[in-house]
């Protein structure tokens, strides 16, 4: 039984690192951004970082409806939350346009971080209606 | 076995499943670079995605019943 725990505690740590690193994979390599400055670069990865998670948890949040994991209200509560963070991003996206280089690093990180506290929290849902 | 390691496995693997999804569309835009694409175009394409992965989720939502 001992040894049985062990090798789920382990299972569960590896996979742990494998969804961090999934949740977190930088989006770019360096080929399209190394000619940017490094405002406008630190903002554009942001940016792009942010809709890749978004996207990510909105393509959950329609697997987790289709399996009736939630109920309608529940899905359409994370989903507008989901809609409401990527407002946040568009809005940082014209900031980036408009040379505002610091509110749309700032805006985009603040939404990246807000994104991963809804995944936890979907996470967890998910596991408390099964 | 304790429950909290079963509901962390749970845990776990519907936030594997997220990541995975961003993955997808980690790989889109490492293609892209690859390709020649700019920094914009990348841009775009990410912020499309996630215009598109949203419709499609409302739609999804719509159709579930009450």
């Amino acid at each position: 039984m001992k040894r049985l725990l062990a090798v789920l505690a382990l299972a569960a740590l590896m996979g742990g690192c494998g969804t961090w690193q999934a949740l977190t994979q930088p989006v770019h390599g360096d080929k399209a951004i190394t000619t940017e400055a490094p405002a406008v670069r630190a903002a554009r990865v942001a940016i792009d970082e942010a809709n890749a998670s978004l996207t990510g948890l909105n393509n959950v949040i329609g697997q987790n409806i289709e399996a009736k994991v939630w109920t309608k209200a529940q899905a359409q509560a994370y989903l507008d939350q989901s809609k409401d963070y990527g407002k946040k991003v568009d809005n940082a996206r014209d900031f980036l346009r408009g040379g505002l280089l610091a509110d749309a690093k700032s805006q985009a990180e603040a939404v990246k971080s807000l994104i991963l506290i809804l995944h936890q929290r979907v996470a967890a849902e998910a596991r408390k209606e099964k | 076995m304790s429950l909290a390691l079963v509901k962390l496995l749970d845990m776990g693997f519907t936030l594997a499943l997220a990541g995975i999804e961003r993955v997808a569309a980690v790989e889109k835009a490492r293609a892209m670079e690859e390709a020649g694409a700019s920094a914009d175009e990348i841009t775009d394409a990410l912020q499309k995605m996630r215009q598109e992965s949203e419709t499609a989720a409302q739609r999804k939502v719509d159709a579930a019943l009450e």
